[in-house]
This record gives structure tokens, sequence and C-alpha cells, in this order.
């Protein structure tokens, strides 16, 4: 006659070891700036070209080879689509101050990507920059960014 | 023998639920993120009028002169927008009008800036319209054309044109 705990005591492990995660994902918070939502678009007969801090960014990997973000870049544009504005994307670690103009180096369009090599967390800034025409059309622009995170 | 075996099970066990509690984030975390920016522009529509030194001393005839169409430049105008569709000007027609008196109608036309007087044929009934097509500033002549009466009623006369600039959609 088998004992009772030699049935119980394995179902009591395997059923602990259900709740840990078979495998860990990467990890993006993202909080938005006051300053994205107001964005400067003169075209009012004169314009300028505007480097402007959008996001805050809260990354982190279990993956022992770290991690890639990928950062879409389109074009602010009006409910028709027509005349755009097109911007590029950069990010600085967290607290090292605005970028300057040639820091962006993807072209408007293509996506901008920054990766890691080890395990850990990481904050960053997201700034963009965008040059709008001297006349540029009237109305309300606006666009939507996306951030992917993958292990490398 | 049995005990220890659940002993260490129990203790096994109370570590697993432990880490599991510590997993669990504050704040909801995935693998994607997004930012949604936005901003507008204002349309800069405007419209400036000077009236011409002639527009206010009509030559009326109505002395027994045979009557004859006057073209005479009224207002020189500075017409601007960013609108990527240009703007349309409208310029009320009407008549120089005198109290008792039979009024002297006339019509509207325009020509870019500095360029010759229009024809007689450049000018039709109503009220005068004309467009941009992109965006950018415009200097415009705007002329009257009117014939008076052979015997024209005495007197002063006097008319009002009404401009309006809207943006084009």
């Amino acid at each position: 006659m088998k004992p009772l705990y030699w049935q119980i005591v394995p179902s009591l492990l395997l059923l602990l070891l259900g709740v840990q995660p078979a495998f860990s994902l990467p990890t993006i918070i993202s909080s938005t700036t006051s300053v994205a939502s107001n964005l400067t678009l003169d075209g009012q007969g004169s314009a300028s070209t505007h480097i402007v801090k959008v996001a805050n960014l809260q990354l982190s990997t279990d993956g022992t080879n770290g991690f890639t973000l990928t950062i879409s870049s389109q074009s602010l544009t009006k409910s028709g689509g027509e005349t755009p504005i097109p911007f590029q994307v950069t990010t600085v670690p967290a607290g090292s101050g605005s970028p300057s103009a040639s820091d962006f180096l993807v072209s408007p369009g293509s996506n901008y990507t920054v990766s890691t090599t080890s395990a850990g967390s990481s904050s960053k800034e997201m700034y963009i920059k965008y040059t709008p025409a001297a006349l540029q059309d009237p109305g309300a622009y606006n666009t939507s960014i996306s951030l992917i995170v993958t292990d490398n | 023998m049995s005990t220890k075996l659940i002993r260490r099970a129990l203790i096994a066990s109370g570590l697993f639920i432990g880490t599991a509690v510590a997993f669990s984030p504050t704040a909801f975390a995935d693998t994607t993120g997004s930012v949604v920016m936005g901003g507008s522009v204002t349309s800069t529509l405007n419209l400036a009028s000077v009236t011409t030194a002639g527009a206010t001393a009509l030559d009326l005839d109505g002395d027994g002169t045979t009557p004859t169409a006057h073209i005479v430049q009224v207002a020189d105008l500075t017409i601007g927008t960013n609108n990527e569709q240009g703007y349309t000007l409208t310029a009320t027609a009407g008549s120089l009008a005198k109290a008792g008196g039979t009024s002297i109608a006339y019509q509207v036309t325009s020509v870019a800036n500095g360029e010759a007087a229009p024809a007689i044929g450049d000018f039709s009934a109503g009220n005068y319209t004309v467009g941009t097509t992109a965006a950018g500033e415009t200097l415009t002549d705007l002329y009257i054309k009117y014939t008076p009466a052979a015997l024209q009623d005495a007197g002063a006369y006097a008319a009002t044109i009404t401009l309006n600039v809207v943006d084009k959609t």
C-alpha cells in the first residue's frame, strides 16, 4: 500500500511549477508627454525645424541577449491625408538632454531601432524632428507612433 | 521519513508562491506601445484693400455726352492664405446711386497687379468671383465698368463694393 503523501507531493509540485512563466518577454511602458499632443506646426508664413520630446520609455528584458526596440515614423497627417508633415525619430538615455538635429539618422518613413546586448532595464526619452512648410495647409494634424520591443 | 518529505515539499511550495506574487507588475507592461501626437495649423487668410484716388472722382458724364463705357481701377488688393487649395474672392456689383435720381449700374472685374486695364468684354453681369489654386499671396487690381446716360440727373452719386475672401476646400 503506497502511502498517500507519495501521490500528494508530486502533484503539489506540478501545480506550483505551472505558476512560473515558461519563458520571459521583454516589456515596454511608454508615457506620452503633454507637448506631444500640442505640437507647434508653424505654417503661417515661416517655419523652422522643431525637436520635441514625445515620450518617456521604460524597457526591460530577462533575455540574455538583450532587446531591440523598433519605432515607426510615418508623417503627421490631416484627415484627408494631404500635405503630410514627415518626421524623424531618435531616442536618448533618460536625462541626457535633447538630441541635436544631426542625431536623427533614420529617414522619415523608415523604422528606427535601438538595441541592448544583455538582460536588464533601461529608461529612454523619445524625440521627433520635423520641419513644416512655410505655408502649411490649415487644419488638425495627428499620427500614432508604434513601438515594438522584441528579445534579441 | 515521510514527514520530512512533506515538510520539504511544503517549503518548496512556499518559495514558488512567493516568487509568483513578486512577478505581478504594478503598471501594465507589454511588448508594444504607442505614442499619439498632434498639432494644428490656423489659416492665415487675409485681405487688404486700398481705394484708388480715381475711385472717388469718377467721371459720370451725363451732360449730353454720348453714353460711353468707362473702365476705372478702383482698388489695389493684397490677398494671402496658407490654404493649399487657394482662396475665392467675391466682389459685389451694383449701382452708383443718388437719392431721387436714376442710378448708374456698374460691373466688376480684376487683373493681376500692374497688367493692362481690362477690355469691355472682360466684364460680366452679377457679382464677380475669382480664385487661386495654391497657397501664397497675390496682388490684384480691381476695376469697374459703367456707362452713364446721355442726360444724367445732376448731383453726387455713391456706391460701396463689398469684398469677401474664403479658403477653398
